[in-house]
């Protein structure tokens, strides 16, 4: 099979929770992208809930394709490809995604390719800058990774740090319930630290001057000490203040990440890369050190199934198609082998 | 008349291409939870080696549960999306009547002695998935269900069947689990007990698709394909739903 700008590749999403599906041309034109996010369905439980999350897949996986194909304004029958995330994310939910994947690559004869859904965040500010000067570092922060990639070119990459306990957007969903001020909680703290004072409290930053790697279980646990011996404390300075601790470590890393191997650009992906501190933060000191910052749209930075579909394409045209055989891989690193938890394998 | 078949409800992955005189084609894994592994290669497989597509399917029919929840989803999903490309319609019927009726098909004898036959699924925690079915002497033993599909512990089962004191065929991975306290109740067998089978074509335990299809299949021939929707049949909220409402 000839892979090309005209390839159209159909991408599925559905790790966590929310179920997607694009449709993207020679793998960066995006001709749809349809999101349907449960955030509503597991509000009340302050956080996902797997099996809660499975059953709403199974609910929406199929309107929510055939809106992508409607939207593009295509037929199916022009899909020449169908890119899957397989992993990492919730067994239950990706499972839905895969199969409805595999049933419509053979459905309608085509190539079926399981996607990296870390990869495919690698893509996505691709999607918005085909032209993006390489090599880059590429900071991918979301409730699940904290992850510091050198990415020499499309499908070239390897590790450079990783949180060694929580990821960063964990730390804000533990703390905005902790707070109470919300759900889900990256948005929930960017929107009360916009109240606060980000100087009233200093809070910890972890390993901040020592190596690559992150950590935030113990500024996690000093934010929640300090509201137990403080309790008048106003919830917005708190949000403020452990924001700019975690935006400092985090733009540090990556600033020093992308002095160290020689990169042109600097580049955000993952569910955190939406905080509005973390992008003005790494955008004013990024270029303030000569570095190219891509920031990716918001809705490019969450979940979707572009960046899928994108990915799909350059895995089609480099490596080929998987076979139809292949399952959901729930604890599926960036680099390969399967380690539980954060801590991916290096290169 | 061609109809595909997919059960995957249980730990197995069942699927068969037939119509309702007989089964052209059908692949059985009883490999532990390989769902979304194997169906697609079983249904290219199957349909391969009988020479036809998708698209010169009737209809796809589809185990909707209860059952494994993973799984379930795996096999509702799948037909969906094939139904919905090759633009066939979908018959789906539950995990306890294709069970039930697997009886016909292995052990038609086992019935003429009997007045009801009980599906039991293990739905673990103590629980089972069951339903219940009348065995019609009058029109050449066809089955009619008597009590819709439920989830329930052991206990209340037996309470229902000492009621009834009924002489009774039970089967399923339940039924096998069960067995010690649903034996002491009166004119109760396990299936196979009473003719003395051991060994069946099949795991008659589990649904399997050969029987979802040839029920699928008059349903089809009689042109009663409107009605419930697809959708799965847990019987069981999820954990975390039962917690908050009772929190």
């Amino acid at each position: 099979m000839h892979i090309n700008n005209s390839t159209v590749v159909l991408g599925i999403e559905s790790s966590c929770d929310e179920t997607a599906a694009a449709i993207v041309m020679g793998g960066n034109d995006v001709l749809s992208s349809v999101v349907s996010s449960q955030i509503d369905i597991h509000a009340k439980f302050g956080g996902v809930v797997p099996e809660v999350a499975s059953r709403a897949h199974l609910e929406l996986m199929q309107p929510v394709i055939n809106e992508a194909i409607q939207l593009a304004g295509i037929g199916a029958e022009r899909i020449n490809a169908v890119a899957t995330t397989i992993g990492p994310g919730l067994i239950g939910a990706l499972l839905v995604g895969v199969s409805a994947g595999k049933a419509m690559a053979y459905g309608l004869d085509v190539p079926f390719i399981g996607v990296n859904h870390l990869e495919a965040h690698l893509y996505a500010a691709l999607l918005e800058e085909p032209q993006l000067p390489f090599p880059a570092v590429v900071l991918l922060v979301s409730g699940g990774n904290t992850l510091l990639i050198h990415m020499t070119a499309p499908g070239e990459y390897s590790l450079l740090g990783a949180t060694i306990d929580d990821a960063a957007g964990e730390a804000f969903d533990k703390i905005a319930r902790f707070l109470d001020i919300g759900y889900p909680g990256g948005p929930a703290i960017d929107a009360a630290a916009q109240q606060g004072n980000p100087q009233s409290i200093e809070f910890p930053r972890a390993m901040l001057h020592d190596g690559l790697d992150f950590s935030f279980s113990g500024l996690k646990t000093s934010v929640i000490n300090y509201v137990r011996k403080n309790p008048g404390v106003a919830s917005h300075d708190v949000a403020a203040s452990f924001q700019s601790a975690v935006v400092d470590v985090l733009v540090a890393k990556t600033l020093r990440a992308a002095q160290q191997v020689d990169a042109k650009s600097i580049v955000l992906g993952g569910g955190v890369a939406a905080n509005s501190l973390l992008r003005s933060e790494m955008q004013r000191v990024g270029s303030g050190a000569g570095f190219h910052v891509a920031l990716p749209s918001k809705a490019m930075c969450t979940d979707n199934a572009a960046m899928i579909a994108s990915a799909g394409w350059y895995r089609l045209r480099d490596y080929g198609p998987s076979g139809l055989d292949v399952g959901a891989i729930p604890h599926l690193s960036l680099t390969g082998s399967t380690v539980r938890g954060n801590r991916v394998g290096r290169k | 008349m061609k109809i595909l078949g997919i059960d995957t409800s249980s730990e197995q992955v069942s699927v068969a291409v037939g119509d309702d005189e007989s089964i052209s084609a059908s692949f059985q894994l009883a490999s532990d939870r390989r769902h979304v592994e194997s169906l697609i290669p079983a249904i290219e497989l199957l349909l391969r080696n009988i020479g036809i597509s998708i698209h010169e399917l009737s209809a796809i029919a589809v185990d909707l549960g209860p059952g494994l929840f993973t799984g379930m989803r795996v096999g509702i999903t799948t037909a969906l999306t094939l139904a919905d490309i090759a633009e066939l319609p979908l018959i789906g019927l539950d995990s306890l009547q294709v069970l039930a009726h697997g009886v016909e098909r292995v052990a038609l004898q086992e019935l003429d002695d009997a007045e009801i036959v009980v599906p039991i699924l293990d739905a673990r925690r103590n629980q089972v998935y069951w339903s219940m079915h009348r065995i019609d002497h009058s029109s050449g033993g066809a089955l009619e269900e008597i009590r819709e599909p439920r989830v329930g512990e052991v206990e209340e089962l037996i309470e229902d069947l000492l009621d009834r004191s009924q002489r009774s065929v039970v089967l399923g991975t339940g039924a096998v689990k069960y067995i010690e306290s649903l034996i002491e109740i009166p004119d109760l067998a396990l299936l196979g007990e009473r003719s003395g089978a051991r060994n069946f074509a099949f795991n008659a335990h589990l649904p399997h698709a050969s029987t979802l299809v040839s029920l699928a299949a008059k349903k089809y021939a009689a042109g009663r394909l409107e009605g419930s929707p697809i959708a799965p049949i847990y019987l069981r909220a999820p954990d975390a739903e039962i917690q908050w409402l009772t929190r």
